[in-house]
Parts: C-alpha cells; sequence; structure tokens
C-alpha cells in the first residue's frame, strides 16, 4: 500500500497509449479501441477495490453508520 | 508523516501530468488513488486524536452520545470534502456540488436527535 499503485496506473496508460499507436499505424483502429476499453476496466477495477479500502478505514475510524 | 504525505503528493502531480497528455481518460484515477494512499497513511495520527479527544470527553463527563455524533458529522465531512474536490478536478463541477448537498442533508440528519434531544431537556428546565 503505497505509491506502487500510482506507478501501476501510470504505467498502465503508458502502456496502452504505446500499443495504441502501434495498432494505429497498422490500421487497426477497433483493436486500438478496445484495448484502450481493457485498460481502463483494469485500472477501474485497481482504484475500485482501494477506494473500497479507504472507505473501510474511513467506516472504521469514524464509526459512521 | 507529514513529508511522507508531501512526496506521494508531488509523485501523483508528476504522474498525473505525464498520464494526463499520454493518456487523458486514466488520468482521473491517480487523484483518486492519491488520495486514498494518504488517507491510510494518516489514519494512525487520526487515530490517536480521537482517542485523545475520547479521554477529555470521558473526564469532562459529556454523554458519548453527543461526541459519537460530532465524530461522525466529522467522518461525513471529510468523506463528503474529498469526493466533491475530486469530481471538481476531474471537471463536472455541478456534480461536486450535488455531492455537498447530499453531505449536508446526511450531517443534518445526523445531528437531528442531539438537537432534540437539547430542546427536550431546555423544555423540561422551563
Amino acid at each position: 500500500m503505497g505509491i506502487d499503485v500510482i506507478f501501476k496506473i501510470a504505467g498502465i496508460g503508458i502502456v496502452t497509449a504505446v500499443i495504441n499507436n502501434i495498432l494505429e499505424k497498422s490500421d487497426k483502429k477497433e483493436i486500438a479501441t478496445l484495448v484502450t476499453l481493457a485498460a481502463l476496466v483494469i485500472v477501474l477495477s485497481l482504484v475500485v477495490n482501494m477506494l473500497g479500502d479507504f472507505f473501510g478505514t474511513l467506516k472504521a475510524m469514524f464509526n459512521l453508520y | 508523516m507529514l513529508l511522507k504525505v508531501i512526496g506521494v503528493a508531488f509523485v501523483t502531480v508528476v504522474s498525473y501530468g505525464v498520464v494526463k497528455n499520454v493518456k487523458p481518460d486514466l488520468s482521473v484515477f491517480l487523484p483518486m488513488a492519491a488520495g486514498a494512499i494518504i488517507l491510510i497513511l494518516l489514519s494512525d495520527g487520526i487515530i490517536r486524536s480521537i482517542d485523545s479527544f475520547r479521554t477529555i470527553i470521558e473526564k469532562s463527563g459529556v454523554d458519548e452520545r453527543a461526541y459519537g455524533a460530532v465524530l461522525k458529522i466529522v467522518g461525513i465531512g471529510y468523506i463528503t470534502e474529498f469526493s466533491a474536490n475530486l469530481c471538481e478536478d476531474a471537471g463536472c463541477s455541478a456534480l461536486a456540488k450535488k455531492i455537498e448537498l447530499a453531505g449536508k442533508i446526511t450531517v443534518l440528519l445526523t445531528a437531528m436527535p442531539i438537537v432534540t434531544g437539547v430542546i427536550d431537556v431546555i423544555g423540561d428546565l422551563m
């Protein structure tokens, strides 16, 4: 639990951009959009898990609901 | 602890800049992740301050319910402010206003029993 999550998200962003460029050069635009979608889903699940723990700690700390 | 938070914030700002012009649609997730990490870094400090407040409250003899409600309101305030600023950063400030409205209503609902309790006490005194 630290900065590695941020680096992971940045890395996924950069890798997707590179893959998109390659796919566009070899004129396979539809696969490029699929790659972007896949990256978005991966990062979304990563961040949603983190937000789940985040709200869990908050709930435990301030004994909300 | 503060330096760690500042370090995480700087790293996030740099990577946000990089990801923003490489892949704009993924750049929304970075502030979220940074917010979560910073809170987890601060969590032991917050817990310690809450416990010290609790000991003061016990000494002063105020009943536990009021303190619990105050703590809950502080928590609700923090969550609302966190997500409202996140939405504002992402560009949709209308959504941020909606979240703030929801936070205000939740705080009102949490504080209502305390207010009615105080009014009952005043009523009895009359």
